[in-house]
């Protein structure tokens, strides 16, 4: 089984700077970017997910959309258990990979099949590794790159490498933070075939993203996060639909 | 079950502790021969002035001062290498434990000891010393000190990342810590104040349960017994501190 449970989940980040900088009744901006402030016995906090209920069942694919700063990211990290929530349930049933920040993930000036045997090694030894290596190869295409230093590759050659190597590993849960972004047109239509026979698999897919297109085609639910608000739409047309119309006009 | 997956899980940290090491020497042409080459030089010069300062012959303190200083590298650079560790935004992205994340950082500088103890195998041969029975006691030493290394940088990890004052105070404190603590000069040239600089300091005891079994001297009861009670209260309380910040030192990064 695999199942992402979120109940009342709430997260406040506390914010480690001099507190007399805010004023105390005003948000940190009256537009739609960032979070809510929150005071909790003096200490200044960012209250970044509020109330967040949701599931994902076998072969969902979620698409996160939201303005800068409304926790797409957050979300992501809380569902891979890098952040803890301060309360609410989490409760996740099968084997994380996520793709959440490239550069981070991988050793500048390890080579790409060294980079391969590190996330690996990351991942638990959770797979074959000859056959690891065999299906970043192939899906990649990455060819003779892969015996140089990472920090030699184009952003959109790290992407590519960083998506095949998350998809590959042996894992039910994918969680991407608006990854494929910078890869050419060749291998986003690549990545496109390959996800829409992925999409028909029972693995669960978390996609924060501002890519539309990108949506309407490979998604079945969408979460709109305003402020830390979750909303959700199991209709991706209408979903989108509020996302382009209302989500800028519409207060909370 | 549970057994093995403690077994892979430790045999990726180990791994990726080799990678570390691997890829810091990548570029260079002599490699790893560095780090010894930079340890002998290091011996050589202390052993030289330490020599001059007390009129003893450099070539009977050069063992004693090769052990201290060997031991004294592991002990220092895993504490200053675990005040950075989680600032780095690495364990922002990557879902490991923070044991786990100080875990490599200990493998590593153990990596680079047993690299480090090629040198004080060439010095022991050149001085003449020969191992014996007492060497085994090295065992217990290599165990104590991986524990407190491993407790050293859970709450020196947590401290500097919260505050990031720590860092610089450490840095310093390791230095003075390195001078008024009998690694490259022995205690036997005090004259006054052999409490507080060697019988209470616990570094010294510490490289002294590694210095000693190489020596061929066994472990004194009085540091056997110290180092003991000591790791045991030492343990405890970076356990307690462990539970208390494992969830919130993402927060300060």
């Amino acid at each position: 089984m695999k199942k992402i449970i979120f109940k009342n989940v709430c997260l406040d980040i506390p914010l480690l700077f001099n507190n007399r900088l805010f004023s105390k009744k005003k948000n940190f901006s009256e537009k739609l970017v960032g979070a809510k402030k929150k005071n909790s016995d003096g200490k200044l906090m960012s209250s970044i997910l509020e109330n967040i209920s949701f599931e994902c069942n076998e072969g969902d694919s979620v698409a996160i959309l939201g303005h800068n700063g409304s926790g797409k990211t957050t979300l992501l990290r809380v569902i891979s258990g890098i952040y803890q929530q301060t309360s609410g349930v989490v409760d996740i049933q099968g084997k994380i990979s996520s793709l959440l920040n490239i550069d981070l993930t991988i050793k500048p000036d390890a080579t790409g099949y060294e980079n391969i045997r590190i996330f690996w090694l990351y991942k638990n030894k959770c797979c074959d590794i000859k056959k690891l290596i065999n299906q970043v190869e192939n899906f990649s295409e990455l060819g003779d790159f892969l015996n140089l230093p990472i920090k030699n590759y184009s952003s959109g050659m790290q992407a590519r490498l960083l998506f095949s190597l998350c998809t590959y590993i042996a894992s039910d849960i994918l969680l991407v933070d608006e990854g494929i972004v910078s890869a050419d047109e060749s291998f986003i239509k690549k990545t496109k075939k390959f996800l829409e026979t992925f999409i028909n698999t029972n693995k669960i897919k978390i996609y924060a993203s501002h890519d539309i297109n990108f949506v309407k085609e490979n998604c079945n639910k969408v979460f709109l996060l305003k402020k830390g608000k979750l909303s959700i739409f199991n209709d991706v047309s209408e979903g989108l639909d509020f996302y382009l119309n209302k989500y800028n006009n519409v207060d909370n | 079950m549970n057994i093995d997956y403690y077994k892979i899980k430790l045999s990726c940290l180990f791994e990726l502790a080799w990678f570390e090491v691997k890829l810091k020497y990548d570029r260079s042409m002599l490699g790893p021969f560095w780090i010894s080459i930079s340890m002998i030089i290091l011996i050589l010069g202390l052993s030289y002035s330490f020599g001059s300062i007390f009129n003893t012959s450099a070539i009977k303190s050069l063992p004693w001062i090769a052990c201290g200083v060997v031991t004294w590298q592991f002990i220092t650079t895993n504490i200053e290498e675990s005040c950075q560790k989680f600032i780095t935004a690495e364990s922002l992205n990557i879902n490991l434990k923070p044991i786990e994340f100080i875990s490599i950082n200990v493998f590593k500088n153990l990596i680079i000891f047993f690299h480090n103890f090629a040198v004080l195998i060439f010095i022991l041969i050149i001085t003449g010393n020969t191992l014996n029975f007492n060497f085994f006691f090295i065992f217990y030493g290599l165990i104590i000190l991986i524990i407190n290394s491993l407790c050293a940088g859970i709450i020196f990890g947590f401290l500097c990342c919260r505050y990031r004052d720590f860092i610089i105070i450490i840095k310093n404190l390791l230095f003075i810590i390195f001078l008024v603590t009998p690694i490259f000069w022995s205690p036997e040239v005090l004259s006054k104040n052999r409490l507080i600089l060697v019988d209470y300091n616990i570094i010294f005891h510490m490289i002294q349960i590694v210095r000693d079994p190489i020596l061929g001297n066994g472990i004194s009861v009085y540091t056997f017994f110290f180092t003991i009670i000591f790791t045991f209260l030492f343990s405890i309380f970076s356990f307690f501190i462990y539970q208390k910040f494992k969830k919130k030192y993402v927060f300060w990064i």
